[in-house]
């Protein structure tokens, strides 16, 4: 049984890095200890001559107190200048390398890192003054990183005094900066192709989509109650959702038809899709790009879908096509002199099915109005809708739809009067209601024609003459205006549309007008202005192209699919040497687009570019405030925060079915839903919420609130609620639950993380252990060495040799080779052992032994159980921000990021850290710091 | 010089490196010569984490593979396979072994060279060859994978052998259907928008420094590439016939008939001379993900079965996972020897290896690599019988000879000390 369980531990632990001891590895690695910034000069008094080995302890004393006047001294000076270290400032030494770091190097650390052993080959004994450790950065990390958290010197040995280690930590976060003062900045993007998940919000955006491109579970959460508000600063209490990537049924939703996406692009290591050195053109790629070209403009539907069609596509010397109405906006007097409402317009629908068809609507919730067609219990016919005395209400009256679905036109209205509502076909009266009440006249919104929202109950065919009264009109006044009268009750109208029957006089010949078209849609969608040479190349085409068709709208459409295809568009982040007057203006939108929007800058954005203003810290603030406020920002969401927690982990987690059948429900033992389906979601939600709500980003670990389904709130509960095949399961309600309990809430302790860090017979430890390494501290473990044994942790030997997991992996990691990092990551893991494979609470191991939870973090915070190692991550909340600001660089800049990283990783804490790590702020922060901001070299 | 056509000429005369003077002379003979003698096809299919050994090894006194039990499948083609033995490729320490032996199995990539990404990466062998041989059929080469795992959590190193270079992978292909398309269906030419986006690439280029403009060259080739290829099969289907294969549907398919389809599309686009170079990943390497075999009635993770091996009943079960792969491999070397062509069968004219990067699952080591060579690549291998490498034989020098039979005039692969001693008739 315990193959599964071993393969597990296995496959997460094998990161790439060094084997050995704990002195390896460098990627991605959280920055331990305390930061100073030491530009103070300042000298510490030379010790006596190097104590002899026969005395150590009462040289051990003296040291000491040397060092404790040093430290005294250097946090002085450290409080004394509270700026941060500016890169070309070289600081001073802090004290003299032999006579102070060197001592303590020599007495704790050179046995094992010397000349006589050199373990995980750190050679200490080979560095002799600053200087020397100064040109390898590399070492410097990773003294800091040992030291800072307590891994080094082994817990076996003996330990330096706390001032001791404190102050070789400011020391060395000293001579990394000095180390890294002269290094070559950082490149922070180099030129890639857009991932799916890009381009697919990419084109979306550039036309502007009612509907999404392609279908893609790159995006987990289908939201179905538009509860993703980040303006509001509030997630609302119940968030309607679906699970793309688990459940069935998601598939439904509004897509362009015909449209392929390509394959889905897969994570770097540790890190994430956006990765510059992963996203390569190849040939089969590239088919699907210009497949996609020429799809997207070609889809069935994806003129009525395009929002931008008239400013675009529509050929300028005709009236615009029928795929688009109007709208009215009501004169204000509607708001204190109505006494009543008329709705009245010509139809002639081209489809008469029972789904509803909006004629004209303002959407207001309760205090909406509308007049519609469409079939409701068994009754197709004409419908009418308002609020009237605090409550929605509506009528429909019967009418045979093939009456109205003739093909000809034919006059509708509806009327309400304060007393009944009244509906007309064609002048007759076809149904009236008795409905004594006030009507609602506030909503100042306009009245959509034709459907309503985002095209939602679009109305199939034409629609003309749409009026609107403020008052409810008279059968005669009806009929009169059902035979052609443009004059009746004028004073009580407050407002009409009417399609435009004039053919539009051109005031420009139609190729100048195509031509300014096409150079904005050249800046959108190249992301900054295209040149003179450029511009004529696209020009050019659709001159040619229009010679031969006389077609415009298909001339714009060859031009779109060509602008497509292009590697302007495609390829993003083309920084090298522009030519356009804003460069570094325009490429600083399009990062800021990609990182918080996954896709391309808006026109407010490239307005600020174009002026060349994107760059003053004001105004840039200004815009990543209104970025953040977008629902565009769903899209970092959705990108951002699967990726950070590894969710996908959960997709193929897979509790053995007969052991663990509560895992599994609804249907039979071939269809079955899995309860993972479920869990994905609640710490997303929860990572929404302190997103949307601003929260400190230690809410990620412990939060006295989280989302849950029933089904969720039951499981925790011990209660495996059961659901038939039919459930639904696209729309499911999350709601928010207040948590008293701190064994829940933040993202760790969920379900979903629980179930996929476990295997299918056992929960793993050391998977778990794994996962907060790599993913709360940004430290994914190295490699383990090629010949693990078979750990025999199978229930059955378990009970056999009366052990727990947790005895039998002590066994395991007692082999030295194993010890360093088992040390390291054993207590993250062990932590979480009160949770079952599947997520639930457990005191007792099935065995009946009890499970132990008690562990200590980084050597120096001990804890009993999980509240404890709760507790414990919170005391380390600065490691853990700094580890979080690295995952968010690493996606913002879309690389892996490097030792120079660091230093801004830093800075980005330090500042962020001034508000609590609120996660808004610290978005905002990464992207004012320079590291996001500055001018890539050539 | 003017442009000829040097890889027929070599391919022509035996793969031997010639010099260029008498390349000229003889061009005209070679290109005869090649009437006479059919094309050669390479494909090599990786099975990830090792074979169980002593079900896969017989030992050195032994000669006959069949007697294991997870070679017996190619029983009905065992004339026409080598099993090799000995060789080995560097395991590069404190990286990732799984990662580096899918990702660097078919390069060799020098173990010491400095690393221009995660592992030591470089263009693959089947790259090497199409770039020598792609001009005689309409597709490049076609990279395969049956990689069913709907989780993509894994990295890109372990679901791909074939690499154009370092992080330049070359997108494998998983679904039979856009396999099908590509191979039987004639796409509309682009060339409007081509030309148009090739001249706008040609002005983008000038403002890009040198790191984007290589990016840019992918753009380029691929564009051209895509171009080129739809020519290509338009012209192809002007004079060939398309297959009588329907096109699979969406119909789920259990993982056994998924690989067999796979394998079966492998097959036409040999037969077809749609293409002569291709790679098949059975399953990508690691994942640590239970799967469902239908055919073996078991839902297991396959890499975890090799970390423990060491127990009986699971290696039992490794095992049929062993042998279940060598059966889907045999059934495709079964359909190749099943079309005639010429003299021979089309697995007389091909050249198809089975190897795994990893020697071991459990230990993770990279000597005594599981390898089988099928075909005897028109009469050159020395086939039905095991060549036995002296230990520690460089897998690159395998490598090398059949880049050399593939014509590619390569006198040096990777870390090889010289073409596999032994493997020529």
């Amino acid at each position: 049984m315990s193959v599964f369980a071993l393969q597990r531990i296995l496959s997460t632990t094998m990161a790439p890095g060094l084997a050995g001891d704990s002195f390896c590895g460098l990627q991605n690695r959280a920055i331990p200890g305390p930061i100073g910034s030491m530009n103070g000069i300042y000298h510490i008094p030379p010790l006596s001559p190097p104590p002899g080995p026969p005395d150590r302890h009462r040289n051990h004393r003296e040291k000491t107190n040397n060092f404790l006047i040093a430290i005294k001294f250097i946090l002085g000076a450290t409080l004394a200048c509270a700026s941060p270290a500016k890169a070309q400032d070289s600081p001073a030494r802090a004290s003299d390398f032999g006579q102070g770091i060197g001592l303590i190097l020599q007495e704790y650390c050179h046995n094992c890192h010397g000349d006589k052993k050199t373990k995980g080959k750190v050679k200490l004994t080979d560095y002799r003054s600053w200087a020397e450790l100064e040109k390898n950065p590399e070492l410097i990390e990773k003294m800091i990183e040992a030291l800072g958290k307590n891994e080094m010197p082994p817990a076996e040995e003996q330990q330096p005094s706390s001032e001791q280690r404190k102050l070789m930590l400011l020391e060395l976060e000293n001579a990394f900066k000095n180390s890294m003062a002269h290094s070559q900045p950082a490149v922070p993007l180099l030129l890639r192709r857009m991932n799916r998940f890009e381009y697919g919000n990419a084109v979306r955006d550039l036309f502007d989509l009612k509907s999404w491109v392609y279908s893609i579970n790159d995006r987990i959460i289908r939201d179905h109650n538009n509860y993703f508000r980040p303006e509001t600063g509030r997630m609302p209490k119940v968030a309607r959702v679906g699970n793309r990537i688990m459940g069935l049924q998601q598939l439904l939703e509004n897509r362009l038809l015909g449209v392929m996406a390509f394959p889905k692009d897969p994570p770097a290591e540790n890190g994430f899709n956006n990765r510059g050195d992963h996203l390569s053109l190849t040939p089969v790629l590239m088919e699907a790009f210009l497949e996609l070209s020429k799809s997207v403009v070609n889809a069935e539907n994806f003129d009525k879908n395009c929002r931008v069609w008239n400013d675009l596509f529509q050929d300028p010397s005709k009236k615009p096509s029928l795929t688009g109405f109007g709208s009215i906006t009501a004169d204000k007097s509607v708001a204190t002199h109505s006494t009543g409402l008329t709705l009245s317009a010509w139809i002639r629908p081209s489809k008469t099915t029972e789904k509803w068809q909006t004629i004209v609507r303002r959407e207001d919730s309760w205090r909406r109005q509308l007049l519609a067609i469409g079939g409701t219990g068994g009754t197709w016919g004409i419908w009418m809708g308002a609020g009237i005395e605090g409550r929605y209400v509506e009528f429909g009256a019967p009418v045979k739809p093939g009456v109205l679905g003739d093909g000809k036109w034919h006059h509708v209205a509806g009327t309400f009067d304060g007393r009944q509502m009244t509906l007309y076909v064609d002048g007759k009266q076809v149904g009236r209601k008795a409905i004594v009440g006030k009507l609602y006249t506030r909503s100042t919104g306009p009245m959509q024609i034709g459907s309503y929202r985002e095209g939602d109950e679009p109305f199939h065919g034409d629609i003309n003459d749409v009026r609107l009264f403020r008052s409810g009109l008279s059968a005669s006044q009806i009929e009169n205006i059902a035979t052609g009268s443009q004059d009746i009750a004028k004073e009580e109208m407050v407002g009409s549309w009417k399609r435009d029957d004039e053919e539009p006089q051109l005031k420009q010949p139609i190729e100048k007008i195509a031509h300014e078209r096409i150079r904005k849609l050249l800046l959108r969608a190249f992301r900054s202005p295209a040149d003179a040479k450029t511009l004529k190349l696209y020009t050019g085409y659709f001159d040619r192209r229009f010679k031969e068709s006389g077609d415009f709208t298909k001339s714009m459409k060859d031009v779109v699919s060509g602008a497509l295809a292009s590697p302007r568009f495609i390829l993003v982040h083309n920084e090298g040497s522009g030519t356009s007057p804003h460069h570094a203006s325009f490429n600083l939108a399009t990062r800021l687009s990609f990182f918080l929007w996954s896709s391309i800058p808006d026109d407010e954005l490239l307005a600020l570019a174009a002026e060349g203003k994107l760059q003053d810290p004001d105004i840039l603030e200004g815009q990543v405030d209104r970025m953040l406020n977008d629902r565009r920002v769903k899209n970092f969401c959705d990108s951002f925060a699967p990726q950070w927690l590894k969710i996908n982990n959960l997709v193929s987690a897979s509790p053995d079915f007969k052991t663990h059948r509560e895992y599994y429900f609804g249907g039979d033992d071939k269809i079955s839903y899995k309860r993972g389906m479920h869990m994905m979601l609640e710490p997303l939600l929860n990572f929404e919420t302190v997103f949307i709500e601003n929260r400190p980003i230690m809410e990620l670990i412990d939060s006295d609130f989280t989302y849950r389904s029933h089904l969720l709130e039951e499981w925790y509960q011990g209660r495996a609620a059961t659901y038939s095949i039919n459930v639904n399961l696209r729309d499911i309600a999350f709601t928010r639950t207040p948590l008293k309990d701190r064994r829940y809430g933040g993202v760790i302790t969920t379900g979903a993380v629980m179930v996929m860090t476990s295997g299918p017979f056992r929960s793993l430890p050391i998977t778990r252990g794994s996962w907060v390494s790599s993913v709360i501290f940004n430290d994914p473990p190295e490699p383990p060495p090629d010949d693990i044994p078979d750990l025999k942790a199978d229930d059955i030997t378990l009970q056999k040799e009366g052990l727990t997991v947790r005895q039998k992996l002590n066994q395991h990691s007692a082999d030295a080779r194993c010890a360093g990092c088992h040390q390291k990551i054993d207590p993250l893991g062990f932590a979480l052992e009160n949770y079952d494979l599947l997520g639930r609470w457990r005191d007792k191991y099935r065995t009946g032994l009890k499970v132990n939870a008690s562990g200590i973090l980084f050597g120096k915070h001990e804890f009993e159980d999980v509240v404890g190692f709760k507790d414990a991550v919170l005391a380390e909340k600065d490691l853990f921000a700094k580890a979080f600001i690295k995952h968010l660089l690493s996606y913002g800049l879309g690389r892996e990021l490097t030792l120079a990283d660091r230093i801004a990783a830093d800075e980005i804490a330090k500042e962020s850290k001034k508000d609590n790590y609120k996660l808004r702020d610290l978005i905002k922060q990464t992207v004012l710091h320079p590291i996001f901001n500055q001018k890539r070299k050539q | 010089m003017k442009h000829i056509d040097r890889r027929k000429f070599l391919l022509g005369a035996g793969g031997s490196v010639m010099a260029l003077p008498w390349l000229e002379m003889y061009a005209e003979e070679a290109a005869t010569r090649k009437l006479k003698e059919p094309a050669l096809r390479f494909a090599s299919f990786y099975s990830p984490m090792g074979f169980v050994r002593d079900h896969f090894f017989p030992g050195k006194d032994n000669q006959d593979f069949l007697a294991m039990p997870t070679l017996r499948p190619l029983k009905n083609v065992a004339e026409k396979v080598t099993l090799i033995t000995g060789l080995y490729r560097v395991n590069v320490r404190g990286i990732d072994v799984h990662n580096q032996c899918s990702s660097c199995y078919l390069s060799s990539a020098n173990p010491y060279g400095e690393l221009k990404s995660p592992y030591p990466m470089d263009r693959t062998l089947d790259h090497l060859i199409a770039d020598k041989v792609s001009q005689r059929t309409p597709i490049r080469s076609l990279e395969l994978n049956c990689n069913t795992f709907k989780d993509l959590k894994e990295s890109i190193y372990l679901d791909n052998i074939s690499w154009y270079g370092p992080e330049h992978v070359a997108t494998s292909m998983k679904d039979p259907r856009k396999v099908y398309q590509r191979l039987f269906k004639t796409g509309k030419s682009n060339k409007d928008i081509t030309d148009l986006i090739l001249e706008d690439a040609a002005n983008f280029e000038r403002t890009l420094n040198r790191h984007d403009k290589d990016k840019l060259d992918e753009y380029f080739t691929s564009v051209r590439e895509v171009e080129k290829q739809i020519e290509k099969l338009s012209q192809h289907y002007a004079t060939h016939e398309r297959t009588d294969m329907k096109e699979p549907d969406e119909e789920p398919m259990t993982r056994g008939e998924y690989i067999r389809m796979m394998g079966k599309l492998l097959v036409l686009a040999f037969q077809g001379d749609l293409t002569h170079v291709a790679t098949f990943m059975l399953a990508p390497e690691r994942w640590g993900t239970p799967q469902r075999f239908h055919e073996l009635n078991f839902t297991k993770s396959h890499h975890g079965l090799t970390h423990s091996q060491g127990r009986e009943d699971v290696k039992k079960d490794l095992a049929k996972v062993d042998r279940f792969y060598v059966e889907l491999f045999a059934e495709v070397l079964e359909q190749l020897d099943a079309v005639k062509e010429g003299e021979g069968t089309l697995l007389d004219h091909s050249m198809i290896t089975l190897g795994s990067g990893l020697g071991d699952g459990k230990d993770h080591t990279m000597d005594e690599l599981p390898i089988i060579v099928a075909g005897s690549a028109n009469g050159r291998i020395k086939t039905g019988r095991i060549l036995n490498c002296p230990e520690k034989t460089p897998l690159a020098n395998l490598w090398l000879s059949q880049a050399q039979l593939m014509g590619t005039g390569m006198e040096q692969f990777a870390d090889s000390t010289g073409p596999l001693k032994g493997l020529l008739a």
